[in-house]
């Protein structure tokens, strides 16, 4: 990894970043479009959390007002509160300080993100938080990461593709479903683990699976026609597209109703932050953000970012009901649990929240159970 | 005590003058020749163990020596006197800065780099600022060093307070040996202090103050 961006040279081979060879490129300047993010994070301890995150923005000289707006931006990507730029490294905790190494390595936009082991001196539940923001972040700003990890569990998680190394040699190179169904060789089996297999093996959906037509309209429509979209499809949140059915944003009702006499087009009062999967994620790598963030429906897109679809929290439930379904008793209740699928829960009600807590349940019944498989 | 200042305070004040200039000019040439010459050295390790180890050497000659060496070069007066000063001074601060600047996290080195930061930013941006504290108790030991030494090198006629001093020595008199050396010793004292805290001022802050 360390030879993309030439802290080491290659001995042989080419290494090409958008059809250019790298060992052809000024380094320094290579490195400055390359995010780099290292296991001992290295955040300069003399200099603020501000000053940090703008290194790179600074050599590349930068006005100082961008340079200001882009730090604000970064601290919030990096779920900190904004009062933290102003603090020094020392004052936040390791994970903290490696959510600023993340955002540090996007500052200037860099177009590739290297990620040397970088969440291996974390605790769990931090390094669970980190791979969550790294997963976010690489769906919503659609740029390439290369991780190295000796973790598969994380390597399963966060990739779309992964390269298995052993002494230097590509062992197998795939999708992270793939792999699991089909190991190359005893190694990769190993490494993956029996467990892992196991789980893997019956069922794998991806999110394009279980979603849903999801009920959209067009950025130039007025708020009249959405108004009218949501009473007929008896919905309280739009998903916007634009003309050729690229998700841009969303748009509730409360909004819709605040702004009814102010504005005429639904882009202008859209909420462009939204939250998205696509449909080639595994399902089981979702549900968990989704359940975290507390949303109660995330839209699905293709790899060009047009919507597709939408998953809700009672899909999920279904989905994990199916699952245990399939693992605990007959197979009969699959086919009685695809009839649950009620057509109109696009929008969280109560029920859904229901559901959601039954999936939290639901999830840990499924660990006991592979416990005492295990057992 | 106040007919020694009523006879001897237009010279002392003469002297002090004198010893001020003469340690400050040999400690400026000090910090302006090694600081440089010890950053360069952290890129240049082969020949850096030679150089320190040389003005290791230079330091172990005796100061009286030293000094008296310096006659044949530059005669006698107050260039010689620098000079062999600012050879002194040379040592500490080379060390420190050499080791200072050695002394940085690799990581944070290697984070530096691997952002795209040019040799020359890394050593501005980062390794000089990690290194300065230790830069500055290096010239903070030579500027006591200095001042004490530069009492010797009124024998090569130098003049400051060692003028004073040896007139004392030369003539049995406590009170002028006292009065030549009680400055000396307080002029250390406070160059210590200010460059101590110098030395706070550029060690860079980690914290927010509150």
């Amino acid at each position: 990894m360390r030879m993309i961006n030439r802290m080491n040279e290659p001995s042989s081979g080419t290494i090409k970043i958008n059809g250019e060879d790298v060992t052809k490129m000024d380094p320094v300047k290579l490195r400055r479009r390359i995010g780099y993010v290292i296991q001992n994070i290295g955040l300069l301890p003399h200099l603020t959390i501000k000053d940090n995150i703008l290194m790179v923005p600074k050599m590349l000289k930068w006005d100082q007002k961008r340079m200001d707006e882009r730090a604000v931006e970064m601290i919030k990507m990096a779920e900190l509160p904004e009062d933290y730029l102003d603090r020094y490294p020392s004052e936040l905790s390791g994970g903290q300080q490696q959510r600023v190494g993340v955002v540090r390595a996007l500052a200037a936009d860099q177009e590739l993100i290297l990620m040397d082991e970088p969440f291996g001196a974390l605790d769990p539940i931090t390094r669970d938080a980190l791979q969550d923001l790294v997963k976010d972040l690489q769906e919503r700003l659609g740029k390439t990461f290369v991780f190295v990890t000796h973790d598969m569990d994380e390597a399963l998680k966060l990739s779309t593709r992964i390269v298995v190394m052993s002494h230097g040699e590509e062992v197998q190179v795939d999708t992270p479903e793939n792999i699991l169904r089909h190991p190359a060789n005893k190694f990769v089996a190993d490494l993956i683990g029996e467990d892992r297999l196991i789980q893997a093996k019956p069922t794998i959906t991806t999110v394009g699976q279980i979603a849903r037509p999801a009920v959209s309209i067009v950025q130039t429509a007025t708020l009249r026609e959405a108004l009218t979209l949501m009473h007929r499809t008896r919905v309280d949140t739009l998903l916007i597209t634009d003309p050729d059915g690229i998700l841009r944003g969303y748009v509730d009702l409360e909004t819709i109703n605040d702004h009814f006499h102010t504005a005429d087009r639904v882009e202008q009062i859209m909420n462009p932050k939204v939250f998205y999967v696509r449909q080639s994620a595994v399902i089981s790598d979702t549900v968990d953000r989704i359940l975290k963030r507390g949303y109660r429906n995330v839209p699905v897109v293709d790899n060009a970012g047009k919507l597709t679809g939408i998953v809700t929290r009672a899909a999920l439930v279904d989905m994990v009901y199916d699952a245990l379904g399939g693992g605990t008793s007959t197979g009969s209740d699959n086919s009685k649990d695809d009839d649950v699928h009620t057509p109109d829960t696009d929008v969280g009600t109560t029920d859904v929240k229901e559901g959601a807590q039954s999936v939290e349940k639901a999830k840990s019944d499924d660990k006991e159970e592979v416990h005492a498989n295990n057992g | 005590m106040v007919s020694f200042l009523n006879q001897y305070g237009g010279q002392l004040m003469q002297e002090l003058g004198e010893h001020i200039y003469i340690s400050a000019v040999a400690l400026a040439l000090g910090v302006i020749v090694a600081v440089p010459l010890g950053i360069l050295l952290t890129r240049a390790k082969k020949i850096a163990g030679f150089v320190i180890g040389l003005t290791s050497v230079l330091q172990t000659i005796p100061a009286m020596a030293l000094l008296a060496m310096m006659i044949p070069i530059f005669g006698i007066g107050t260039t010689p006197a620098i000079v062999a000063l600012f050879i002194y001074s040379l040592m500490p601060i080379l060390r420190n800065t050499y080791i200072g600047m050695s002394d940085v996290d690799p990581n944070l080195l290697d984070a530096a780099k691997g952002m795209g930061m040019s040799n020359w930013q890394s050593i501005r941006w980062v390794e000089f600022p990690q290194a300065a504290g230790v830069i500055m108790s290096g010239i903070r030991l030579s500027g006591t060093y200095v001042i004490a030494w530069t009492a010797l090198a009124s024998y090569i006629g130098a003049g400051g307070l060692g003028d004073m001093i040896f007139n004392g020595l030369n003539l049995y008199r406590g009170d002028l040996i006292l009065g030549g050396s009680i400055p000396a010793i307080i002029l250390a004292l406070v160059v210590d202090w200010l460059l101590g805290l110098v030395e706070k001022r550029v060690t860079p802050a980690t914290t927010q103050e509150v």
